[in-house]
């Protein structure tokens, strides 16, 4: 057994099974699995463990690669009652060593990869998620043009009950937000929320399970483009966006895309200070509560803050020059 | 006092840094130490610099909230009965926050304390924006607000710079 590493928000345990027939002799037989535990501080998402649970059995019901659920506790002995599900290991790794190596066949490997993965993610939200019954436990916008008010609207109201202090500023981002909505979403669709490197499972550069499902919704496909943890980067953002757009069969419109780079930004605000509540009531005094809910979160404070004199545009490019993607840089998950 | 509170928590985030996390071996240890690290930091220029902040912090916001008073005393298109009582209830709880106990500079907790109920108040205000920009006829507050708000950002910047580095994780 180990344990993935940091597993800050959530625990991520990795079992090795051998399975010994002793009465037939039969060679042994193995089995990997993986633990998602909740932390005893809680996630950073406020978002139950069920809840990604359900999302996980529902994709697993669709052409989309994704790992088989076994079971949910909510309240097991073995934790001393902290929330976990069980999901079948999947061989393969949630990084990719090499691939922002200064070479030629680095940078094809990049274009492949960005291709693979958003060749995924338009299979995502291709899909009819009414037919394989999200609607029965998700927020249904009632329309493409309500999406966004809709996403706005129930990430706000998350934001006043569970906020460590008062923000004043956030208040006014989130008007800010309310003055940019996107018309309309560019499709209502099953959106994943967190994607992309250190999120999937890759083998051979092709991605054989999407893992990560906590913020899972119906809602604008931009989101989780936006929320691809520099994917976009990888190669030129315009062919990527028309290889997605080809395959999906609608286009994603630049402003709703940048309009979701600085809305990420708010939610991984909020999901930060989340963490924090644990901290401040004395529940878990984890000192990655206190510098990522305090000290991140006061920087993502300052960034939103900065934002609310430009246009989305601007605003977009200004949280992505302020937003290094933890996963590029240093080794920080793996599997 | 020498070595002052500054010196001696950068001396701590110092030795930390430099003689155990390059001996630690655990990857959560070290992530531990490396959220405590950038916590001393953090720490090194508050103990200094929040008594300062928090009285600059006061004066400004205290004018602030009593020009948002006289504002709200005296709004020029109230639209029904529903914005007047939304209104009124603002302004109560701008004269009841411009009531409470002044601190003396030294009671930094209680500085703090009276710093984020002004805040609340200046929150509730930028919440109902829309109502007072009808009611008031112009966006004035709200940009007062603001250019307050980015003044405190600039007051706090240096304090948050330690958690700019790379994630502790």
């Amino acid at each position: 057994m180990s344990q993935a590493f940091p597993g800050l928000s959530r625990e991520t345990w990795f079992v090795h099974i051998e399975f010994v027939d002793s009465e037939r002799g039969a060679a042994p037989t193995k089995q990997g699995l993986v633990v998602r535990v909740d932390t005893p501080g809680g996630p950073f998402p406020p978002v139950p463990l069920e809840y990604e649970y359900q999302v996980y059995q529902h994709v697993a019901r669709t052409p989309l690669p994704v790992p088989r659920c076994l079971w949910f506790d909510a309240c097991p002995e073995l934790t001393d009652g902290r929330a976990l599900f069980v999901r079948e290991l999947v061989d393969g790794s949630t990084l990719l060593p090499g691939l922002n190596d200064a070479t030629e066949a680095a940078a094809q490997r990049r274009r492949r990869v960005a291709f693979e993965h958003v060749g995924k993610l338009a299979l995502l939200h291709r899909l009819d998620w009414k037919t394989y019954g999200f609607g029965a436990f998700m927020e249904v916008p009632d329309s493409a043009e309500d999406a966004p008010r809709r996403e706005l609207q129930k990430w706000w109201r998350i934001w006043e009950k569970i906020r460590t202090s008062p923000f004043p500023l956030v208040t006014a981002a989130l008007h800010w937000f309310a003055d940019h909505l996107p018309a309309r979403a560019a499709n209502v669709s099953l959106c994943k929320g967190q994607n992309g490197i250190g999120e999937e499972v890759w083998k051979d550069d092709r991605i054989v399970a999407l893992c990560d499902w906590e913020l899972a919704n119906i809602g604008d496909p931009c989101q989780d483009l936006a929320l691809s943890q520099g994917m976009l980067k990888l190669w030129d953002r315009g062919e990527i966006i028309a290889h997605y757009e080809q395959a999906a069969g609608f286009t994603l419109p630049g402003d709703n895309i940048a309009y979701y780079i600085v809305w990420n930004a708010f939610k991984s605000m909020l999901s930060l200070n989340n963490g924090l509540n644990s901290f401040i009531s004395g529940s878990y005094r984890s000192l990655a509560r206190a510098t990522l809910g305090y000290g991140k979160a006061r920087l993502y404070e300052h960034l939103l803050g900065a934002i609310i004199h430009m246009d989305v545009q601007q605003a977009a490019e200004f949280i992505l020059s302020g937003q290094p993607n933890p996963y590029h840089g240093r080794k920080v998950a793996e599997a | 006092m020498r070595p002052t509170s500054p010196d001696l928590i950068a001396g701590v985030a110092d030795a930390l840094e430099w003689q155990v996390l390059p001996v630690v071996q655990d990857k959560w240890a070290a992530s531990t130490l490396r959220s405590a690290m950038q916590l001393l930091r953090h720490l090194a220029l508050r103990v200094e610099q929040e008594p300062r902040i928090l009285v600059e912090e006061a004066c400004d916001l205290r004018g602030v909230l009593q020009a948002a008073q006289a504002k709200l005393a005296a709004p020029t298109r109230v639209s029904s009965a529903i914005a007047s009582s939304a209104i009124a209830d603002l302004s109560t709880r701008l004269e009841q926050s411009l009531e409470l106990r002044e601190p003396a500079a030294h009671e930094v907790a209680a500085m703090a304390a009276r710093d984020e109920q002004w805040l609340t108040v200046v929150e509730s205000l930028l919440a109902a924006r829309d109502r007072l920009d009808a009611a008031l006829g112009d966006t004035q507050l709200r940009d007062a607000l603001v250019a307050y708000l980015e003044r405190r950002l600039l007051r706090e910047r240096e304090l948050i710079e330690p958690f700019r580095s790379s994630p502790p994780i």
